[in-house]
Parts: C-alpha cells; structure tokens; sequence
C-alpha cells in the first residue's frame, strides 16, 4: 500500500498514530459518569479527529483504516452499524478532495465546512433508519448532539496540532495568488 | 518509468476507488442486516466489548476518576445547602419510617392469618458501570458482570432507587444495560393507584413517554409508575418513577433512578412462574380435549 512514495515509514507511523488516537477518542466517549443522559449528548469525538487530520495529512489516514475506526465505534458506542462508518470514510473523502479550498477558506471556513458535512452525516443517519422503519431519536436531542459536536472540533484540532505535530502541508503543485496569501 | 510510475498511480486510484465502491456495499449489507437480525449484531458486539474491556481498567478508569473527582469537588462547594437539604429530608423520612414498620407488622400479621405463600424471593448480582454510551442512537451502560455470573439477556436493572433498564446483550465477563431512555425501550408498567396498564417508551430525551393510557382523565401528575410484570420479561412492582405533564399535554416519566450517579446496579434475576397455556388434561375426556383449544 505504497500509496505516497515520499513519505514511507513517516506515514506509517503517522497511521498508527491516528488508530491510536481514534481508539482513544472512542474509550473517551465511554467513560461513565461523564456526560450523562440529563445533560448534554457525548460529542462524536471520532468525526473531529477524522475531518482534522485527513485536512491536513491526507496521505497518513487510508480510507481502509478510517473505516475499520468508524466500525469499532458503530459498535463500541452503538450507532447505526456499519452506516456511521461508511458515511465516515465518505465525509472523508469528500474532506481529502476539498482539503485545498477548505486549508485555504482559513479556519472558520474549516469549521463551518466541518458543521456542515456533520450535519449531512446525521440527516443521512436518520433517513436511513426512517427508510428501514427503525425508532427515530428525538430532534432536539440530535440537534444538540450536533451543536456539541461541532463546539469541540476546534478543540480537536488544537490538540491535533499541539499533541499530534499535525501541521497543514500543501503541496505546491499549484501556484497561489499573491492575493491569497495575506 | 516515468510512464510505468503514472499507469502504477493510475491504477492505484482505480484500484483504490473499486475497493471503496466494494466498502460502501458492505456497509449496506452490515447495516441492512443489523436491521433485520439484530441479536446476531448484538453478539458480535458484547464479543467485541469482552475483548476490548480488560483495558478498561487502565483506560477508562482513570478517566472517569477524574471525572467524578471534579463532580465530587463541586459538591463539595455546596455542602452548606447540601446539609439543611438532607437534615429536612431526614425529618420527613424519619415520620415514613415509622410508618412502614407500621406497616410491615401488620403485613405480617395478615399473611399469617391468610396462609399467603409468596413467589419466591428475587435474588441479584451488582456489577460495576464499567463504561456508558450516550448518543442519540444508544443510550447504555456496561456493566462488568455477564454470564458467569448467571446474568440473562432481559433481566431488570435496578439502582438503589429505581428501574434503569433491562440487559440487552450477555458477554462472559460483561453485559449491556439499556436504559429507559434509550430509543428502543419499551417497559409495560402500571400507574398507581389508578391500575392503568401503560407502556414506558424511550425517545432518548429524560423523561420517556408514557404511551397506551386508556383514560388519561385519572392519571394525575405525581402518580407513581411501577412496572406490571406484563410479558414475563421483567419482574412486577418495581419502581419506574412519577408521572409528568409535558408542556405539550402528553404524559411523560420522571425517572426515580439516578442517571447523574450510575456506579453499582443491581441486575435481578427473575424466574417467571410456570405457564398455564392449556387445560388440565387430566379432567377433560379425550374427545373434547382436542376440540378444547379451537374454542378458544
């Protein structure tokens, strides 16, 4: 799976760093007596993670490894299973295809590009249980589950850049406007 | 090789995009077959979770000290308050004490004069919360007892309070409590004193409904919610919690149990009485003894 030639054993362990981490994220949203059901719904902690590195380090998070990521927490944390993780890696994607025009919106841009895909991801989730007939949460509580989502991915990202060294790196396959620049 | 080098990345991407077209079938398939069979999903998970829970010891654990070491802390700061409130309460449940003992004798002394023979007593297993989910698709707790402990798919969760759910999935060394609030609750219960049958549903918010009243005019707000026993699944009489008026007029449950404060639950194990699902077949003649059941 030699998928980027220049990187080689960096990319490796840069891989194993995000399984690290996204195993991490999901036994953090499983610690009891954190958020509880009164309060305010645990944050899709795994969604941030996922969106902030593949942004930055594409090449590190293969597509193979974010699904097996999101199928762990499909059935650790008990979302739709095997639905959260296919709409995961397609966030994903979308995210690595896009990854240029979001790094260069700044990170508002960023932030609003990631609200928006969550909230897509939880439409998608819940159209699909009411095309298989299942119980449908109720609105308000995953609105709440989005806005708190959305809340901690700046967050997410701080410690992807300070803990993780996740520094953007664009290639410069593509001249940039002297405009685009300040 | 510069040209080999491209159709190599060519071919990788074509590679790469056959195999996501494959993934996102099989997520279809996992998905559509987790709707269908769900129980089989629910195996592969508590296999899943007995395999992942050893680490949550040093995981986890830490964690939720933490956790519960800054609540503990904001308690703390409110200790004065704290204290009057309990010293009230204490007054009042002091009168109740009295009461039940009360009560209790002369529950006794009846049941000796009618020869009452009770079913038999329930008996438990606590186990630790070892971890909670709470998204708005699963609301559940692990407990870190399973079935070596002779823990059963369906048993009653209790807290020192209240019902918080039955076990939906049995591992070896684990087990899955779901919680009255989750989606996918649903708990036959009875409003006392009025006797109505009702069924306790969850829709992930704090107060399930309660759903299937016949007459809501004799429900009233405070009237207590225990559970009916009905189906054989969970035992009678236990406490669910009070009914509320929500402001949209439909009734909800105010849940007795203590969701902020989940560490030990109690997991009863209920053996239903025998069924009598047919005639006796000693005192009915054998010609009739066919017919009997299409009468029915």
């Amino acid at each position: 799976m030699a998928e980027s030639p220049t990187s080689g054993a960096g990319a490796v362990l840069r891989a194993f760093l995000l399984a690290g981490a996204g195993l991490g994220a999901i036994l953090v949203a499983l610690v009891p007596g954190g958020p509880v059901p009164q309060s305010w719904a645990m944050p899709d902690l795994l969604y941030c993670l996922v969106v902030a590195w593949v942004v930055r380090r594409p090449e590190t998070a293969p597509f193979w490894l974010i699904f097996l990521l999101g199928l762990t927490a499909d059935l650790m944390i008990g979302r739709p299973v095997g639905l959260g993780a296919i709409l995961l890696v397609l966030a994903a994607e979308v995210f690595r295809s896009q990854r240029r025009t979001v790094l260069e919106g700044g990170a508002v841009a960023e932030w609003i590009a990631a609200g928006t895909v969550f909230a897509l991801i939880l439409g998608a989730q819940v159209l699909m249980l009411w095309i298989t007939f299942a119980n449908l949460p109720a609105l308000g509580e995953l609105l709440r589950y989005g806005i708190v989502t959305v809340a901690v991915y700046p967050i997410v990202v701080l410690v992807c850049h300070g803990l993780f060294r996740l520094r953007p790196h664009l290639p410069a396959a593509r001249v940039v406007m002297p405009g685009g620049r300040s | 090789m510069a040209l080999g080098n491209m159709s190599d990345g060519g071919l990788w991407q074509t590679t790469r995009r056959v195999l996501l077209g494959l993934m996102i079938l099989a997520a279809l398939a996992l998905f559509a077959f987790w709707r269908a069979d769900s129980p089989r999903i629910e195996r592969l998970r508590m296999q899943l979770t007995d395999m992942i829970a050893p680490s949550f010891d040093w995981t986890v654990r830490p964690f939720a000290g933490l956790v519960r070491m800054v609540e503990d802390f904001e308690s703390y700061t409110r200790v004065y308050e704290q204290n009057r409130e309990l010293r009230r309460e204490l007054q009042r449940l002091r009168g109740w004490r009295e009461v039940a003992a009360q009560l209790e004798q002369r529950n006794a002394r009846l049941r000796a004069l009618n020869n009452v023979r009770l079913s038999p007593r329930l008996g438990f297993v606590t186990g630790e919360v070892m971890a909670d989910t709470n998204s708005p698709f699963l609301q559940s707790g692990l407990l870190n007892v399973g079935q070596v402990d002779g823990v059963v798919d369906g048993s009653a969760v209790v807290d020192d309070l209240g019902l918080v759910g039955r076990i939906s999935g049995v591992g070896a060394q684990t087990s899955r409590v779901i919680f009255l609030t989750d989606l996918n609750s649903r708990v036959p219960a009875q409003v006392r004193p009025s006797g109505l049958r009702a069924i306790v549903s969850g829709d992930t918010s704090v107060a399930p409904r309660l759903d299937f009243v016949d007459a809501i005019d004799s429900v009233s707000a405070g009237d207590r919610i225990v559970t009916s026993g009905d189906g054989g699944v969970l035992p009678p009489d236990l406490l669910i919690g009070q009914v509320v008026f929500a402001p949209d007029g439909r009734l909800r449950v105010r849940i007795a149990a203590d969701y902020r404060r989940l560490e030990y639950l109690r997991v009863l194990k209920f053996g239903p009485d025998a069924p009598l699902d047919g005639p006796g077949e000693l005192i009915v003649p054998r010609d009739r003894s066919a017919a009997a059941p299409v009468e029915n």
